[in-house]
C-alpha cells in the first residue's frame, strides 16, 4: 500500500507537522482548562485543526480528516459564542486529540489505524447540532474574565473612573493601525506618593516598550506638581500585547494602588484590511521573517559529530607528533611553521566540536511539554487536585540524553501523583492547602543539567522503609541502625521495592524507581532524594550536558590506559616515601587515606581492574574523586596527563544480558591519539562497591 | 532448491561455516590491536578499533571450551553484523567459501566438540564435514554469561 509508505518524503513531512500541531493543540487545551486561554487560543486551535484537516485530506487519511472536520465545526460554534467552553467540551477535545494521536501512532508505523472513531465523531456532531452545553459551569476565557472584572462594581470609591474612550481620545484613535489593540488604562496612585509626575513618567516610559501611547490624561503630567496631580492617571495605548503583559508592566512600578485596564478595540487586521494594503503587509512580514532555521535529519548531525570525534582524535595525535618533532629537530624552519599552525588547528577543533554539540542541544521543553496532559489525566483518575508547575523548560541538553529521560521522569511524576500526594480529605485534616503543588524544574548548574521533581505531599516515611527492608531481607535491623536516613532512603531504588499498600494500575509494583535509577546512571547521571515526612519529597537528577566528548585525566596501569573524567576529580596529590605510612592506613581489609583530616576509602585502580599488581613504596599518586557526597582516593601508577577524549559507547554490549556482561567500574571507552583505547572509569559504580 | 554460501573457518580439528550474508569482513590479526577489557567474561578477548567503531572480540575457542592455542599468523578476526552491530569472532584460520543446498544438510550429531545447540546443521561435501554455526543464537546471550564466569 502506497499510502503508508513511511519512507516517502511527503509522508514523513506530514507526520512531523501533524505531530507538532497535535502537541500544540493539547497545550492550548490545557491553557483553556486552566482558565488561561483567550479567544486567540481558540483561533489558534482552529488554525491547527484546519491544517490537520487539509493535510490529512491530501494524504487520503479519511478518519483524521473527518475527526478534524467535526472538531472544526465545534470550534466555530465556540468562536461564535453559541457554545461556551466547559469541562465536557474540553474532554471531547482531549478525546479528539487522543484520536489524532492514535492515528498518528499507527501511521508512523506505516499501518492503518484500526480504532473506530465514529462514536466520538457522532458525539461531537451532536453537540454541534444541538448547540447546547451539557454542563453549566462555563470556563471563562481571559478576555471574558477581564471584561467581567471591569464591569464589577468594586470601584465606587473613585467616582470618575471612566473606562470608555472620551470623544477626544476616539478621534486620536481613528488613525491607529487596525492591527493593534487599544486599551484604556486607569491607574490609581497611592495618595501618599511623592513625585507623582516621576511615577507617571516611569509608567509611560515602561509602556512605550510594548506599544504606542495614544493619549494621557493629564496630558502635561510631567510638569505637574504633587498638589496638582490627582491620584488618577489615564492612558490610552495601542499595542499587540494582552492584558497580562500590560498589567505586569505597570505593576512593576511601586506605590500604585489600583490598575484598571479595558480593551476598547481589538485588532481587526485580518477582517478589515483592504486587499492592496495586505500585500504590502505581507512583503514586510516576509522581510522580517527571514528563514533562520531548517530541519535536518538527526542522522546527519550524528554523523557530523562522529567525524568531529575522529578529528579530535587525530588532532591530539597531531599535537603529540608536533611535540616530538619539536624536540627532535629543534630550530628547524618547517617545524617552527608547524608549531605555529597547531594552536590554530586546536582552536578550530574546539570551536567545531562546540558548534556541532550545540546543534544537538534541545531544550527540555521537548519532554516537559508532554507531562501537563499526563498529570491532568492522572490527577483526575486519582481524584487529587494538583497544581503542576513547570520551570526552566528552556534549559538545553544533548538530545541523546533527552530521549532517555522520558521514562524516568514519567515514573517519578506518576509515583508522586499516585502515592506522593494525600487525598483532598487527608490534606484538609493535616491543614495543608487542598491543592497540592507538583514542580518540575530544569536548570543549569556548573557543567550539569539539574532536573528537580518536587511535591508537597506526605513525604517518605523512613520507618516504613526500614520495615520493608527488614521484611524483604535486604538488611538486618542492626545494619540499618548504622545508616543515615539518606542511605536508608536509597533502598527505594532497589528492584521490587515498594511501600505502596496496594498495587494500582498507575504504580506500586516497585519496578519504577529501579528503572529510574538504572536509566539515570546509564546517562552518567546522579539521582538523589530529599524527603521530609508530612512536608514533601524532592527528586534531584543531575546529568552531564553531553555524553560525547569530555575532559579526562589519563592514567597508566600495566598495559592499560584508564581515563578519569575531570568533573569527578577533586584533587590530585603525590605522596613521598615518608608520607605513605603517615597518610595511608589499613583498617581491617580496607585501606583508608587521611585526606584533610577525613578518612576516605582507597581504591587501587590497577588491582581493582586486574591490570597490574605492582606496588611501589617510593612515591604514590593519589587522585581524590567524588560522587555525590562520597569521596574516594584512587591510587594510580602513572599519570599520563589531561586530555579531551571522545567517548565511544559500548552500551550495546554492556549490561546484564549483553555480550560483555556487567562491567563494574567502566562506563565506556575512548580512542586515543595513537588509535589505542582508554577505559573510562565510572566513578559512580566504583564508589558503590 | 535453495543455495546458500558459507564462509568456512577452522577451530581446533573441525571446520565450521558461517552464512556469508552475516559476515561483513575478515581481518588479519596483525593489522589490529586487541585491547583487553577488565572484568569481562573470559571468552571476551577484548575490543578492537575498527575504523573508529568499537568492536568486541569473541574468542570462539574459549567460548566453546576448546583447548587454548597461541594466536599466530593464521589467526583471523571474522566480523559479523548482528542487529546492525559489529562483533568480531577470533578463529584459527579462514579457508574458503562453500555453497550448500539445503537438501545437503543433516542434523548435527549429538556428541561433538562444541555445544550442539549452536549448530544449525551439518553440510557435507564429499568426505568433508562443515558444521554450520547459528550465529544469532550464539550471540544472543543469556547463557553466554554462565559460561564466562
Amino acid at each position: 500500500m502506497d499510502k503508508f509508505n513511511i519512507n516517502d518524503v511527503y509522508y514523513s513531512m506530514f507526520l512531523e507537522e501533524t505531530k507538532e500541531q497535535i502537541e500544540k493543540i493539547e497545550q492550548d487545551l490545557l491553557l483553556l482548562e486552566n482558565g488561561q486561554g483567550s479567544m486567540e487560543t481558540i483561533n489558534d486551535i482552529f488554525r491547527m485543526a484546519h491544517s490537520i484537516k487539509g493535510a490529512s485530506a491530501t494524504m487520503g487519511f479519511e478518519d483524521m480528516e473527518r475527526l478534524s472536520h467535526s472538531l472544526e465545526n465545534l470550534l466555530s460554534k465556540i468562536r461564535d459564542k453559541e457554545i461556551y467552553i466547559d469541562v465536557n467540551i474540553l474532554n471531547l477535545f482531549f478525546k479528539g486529540i487522543d484520536g489524532f494521536k492514535h492515528i498518528h501512532q499507527s501511521l508512523s508505523k506505516g499501518e492503518e489505524c484500526l480504532i473506530d472513531l465514529n462514536d466520538l465523531i457522532e458525539e461531537i456532531d451532536q453537540i454541534v447540532e444541538s448547540g447546547k452545553n451539557l454542563s453549566k459551569e462555563q470556563i471563562l476565557l481571559d478576555d471574558e474574565k477581564a471584561s467581567e472584572l471591569n464591569s464589577r462594581d468594586d470601584i465606587h470609591d473613585i467616582e470618575d473612573v471612566e473606562l470608555e474612550l472620551d470623544d477626544h481620545e476616539k478621534e486620536l484613535c481613528e488613525n491607529i493601525d487596525l492591527g493593534l489593540k487599544l486599551y484604556k488604562i486607569i491607574i490609581v496612585m497611592d495618595s501618599n506618593t511623592k513625585m507623582k509626575a516621576v511615577k507617571a513618567f516611569l509608567i509611560v516610559n515602561n509602556l512605550m516598550g510594548i506599544g504606542d501611547i495614544v493619549a494621557t490624561n493629564p496630558i502635561d503630567f510631567e510638569q505637574l506638581s504633587d498638589e496638582d496631580f490627582e491620584n488618577l492617571f489615564k492612558i490610552v495605548i495601542a499595542t499587540h500585547s494582552e492584558y497580562e503583559e500590560i498589567y505586569k508592566n505597570i505593576n512593576s512600578i511601586s506605590e500604585i494602588e489600583k490598575i484598571f485596564i479595558k480593551k476598547v478595540r481589538d485588532s481587526k487586521k485580518q477582517v478589515k484590511t483592504p486587499k492592496n494594503v495586505k500585500i504590502v503587509e505581507k512583503q514586510e512580514n516576509f522581510n522580517k521573517k527571514k528563514i533562520s532555521t531548517i530541519r535536518i535529519d538527526v542522522n546527519k548531525i550524528d554523523k557530523l559529530l562522529n567525524l568531529v570525534g575522529e578529528f579530535i582524535i587525530d588532532k591530539e595525535a597531531l599535537n603529540q607528533i608536533g611535540d616530538e618533532l619539536k624536540r627532535k629537530y629543534k630550530g628547524d624552519d618547517l617545524i617552527r611553521k608547524l608549531a605555529a599552525m597547531l594552536p590554530h588547528i586546536n582552536y578550530i577543533g574546539t570551536e567545531l566540536q562546540e558548534t556541532v554539540m550545540s546543534t544537538r542541544m534541545l531544550s527540555l521543553e521537548h519532554i516537559f511539554n508532554r507531562f501537563p496532559r499526563m498529570v491532568r489525566d492522572l490527577s483526575q483518575k486519582c481524584e487529587k487536585d494538583i497544581n503542576f508547575v513547570i520551570e526552566g523548560k528552556e534549559t538545553e541538553i544533548d538530545r541523546g540524553i533527552i530521549e532517555e529521560l522520558v521514562d524516568p521522569l514519567t515514573h517519578i511524576l506518576r509515583n508522586a501523583i499516585d502515592h506522593g500526594f494525600e487525598t483532598i480529605a487527608e490534606r484538609k485534616i493535616k491543614q495543608k492547602e487542598e491543592v497540592g503543588t507538583l514542580k518540575l524544574i530544569g536548570k543549569h548548574e556548573e557543567n550539569n543539567v539539574v532536573i528537580e521533581i518536587e511535591d508537597d505531599g506526605k513525604g517518605i516515611d523512613i520507618e516504613n522503609i526500614k520495615k520493608k527492608v527488614i521484611e524483604r531481607n535486604l538488611a538486618r535491623e542492626e545494619e540499618l541502625q548504622n545508616l543515615s536516613d539518606r542511605e536508608i532512603m536509597n533502598y527505594i531504588f532497589e528492584p521490587g521495592f515498594s511501600t505502596a499498600k496496594e498495587v494500582t494500575d498507575i504504580s506500586g509494583r516497585g519496578v519504577g524507581l529501579n528503572v529510574v535509577k538504572e536509566n539515570i546512571s546509564k546517562l552518567n547521571g546522579i539521582i538523589e532524594i530529599k524527603s521530609e515526612k508530612g512536608i514533601g519529597t524532592k527528586f534531584i537528577i543531575k546529568l552531564p550536558l553531553t555524553l560525547a566528548i569530555i575532559q579526562a585525566l589519563l592514567i597508566g596501569e600495566g598495559n592499560c590506559t584508564f581515563a578519569i573524567p575531570i568533573t569527578s576529580i577533586i584533587e590530585t596529590l603525590r605522596l613521598k616515601e615518608d608520607e605513605i605510612g603517615e597518610k595511608i592506613h589499613v583498617v581491617g581489609d580496607f585501606e583508608v587515606f587521611d585526606w584533610r583530616d577525613q578518612a576516605i576509602p582507597i581504591v587501587r585502580i590497577g588491582e581493582y581492574f586486574g591490570a597490574s599488581r605492582e606496588r611501589t613504596n617510593k612515591k604514590v599518586f593519589i587522585v581524590v574523586v567524588g560522587y555525590s557526597e562520597k569521596r574516594f582516593a584512587l591510587i594510580v601508577n602513572k599519570l599520563l596527563g589531561e586530555q579531551e577524549i571522545v567517548i565511544k559507547s559500548m552500551g550495546a554490549f554492556i549490561g546484564r544480558d549483553k555480550l560483555l556482561g556487567n562491567i563494574k567500574g567502566i562506563s565506556g571507552v575512548s580512542v586515543l591519539g595513537d588509535g589505542k583505547f582508554a577505559h573510562i572509569v565510572d566513578i559512580a559504580s566504583l564508589t558503590r562497591s | 532448491m535453495t543455495e546458500k554460501q558459507y564462509v568456512v573457518f577452522s577451530l581446533g580439528s573441525e571446520e565450521y561455516g558461517l552464512n556469508i550474508l552475516k559476515v561483513s569482513e575478515i581481518n588479519r590479526l596483525k593489522e589490529l590491536e586487541i585491547t583487553n577489557v577488565p572484568q569481562t567474561p573470559s571468552y571476551i578477548e577484548g575490543i578492537i578499533n575498527l575504523r573508529g567503531d568499537v568492536v568486541p572480540i569473541l574468542n570462539l575457542r574459549r567460548r566453546f571450551a576448546i583447548q587454548h592455542k597461541e594466536l599466530d599468523k593464521q589467526t583471523r578476526i571474522v566480523v559479523v553484523k548482528i542487529d546492525s552491530k559489529n562483533i568480531g569472532l577470533l578463529v584459527d584460520s579462514v579457508s574458503h567459501v562453500v555453497t550448500f543446498e539445503e537438501e545437503e544438510f543433516s542434523p548435527p550429531p549429538e556428541e561433538m566438540a562444541i555445544d550442539s545447540n549452536y549448530i544449525m546443521g551439518v553440510g557435507k561435501k564429499g568426505k568433508r564435514m562443515v558444521f554450520l554455526l547459528d550465529i544469532d543464537k550464539l550471540l544472543n546471550t543469556s547463557d553466554n554469561l554462565k559460561r564466562g564466569k
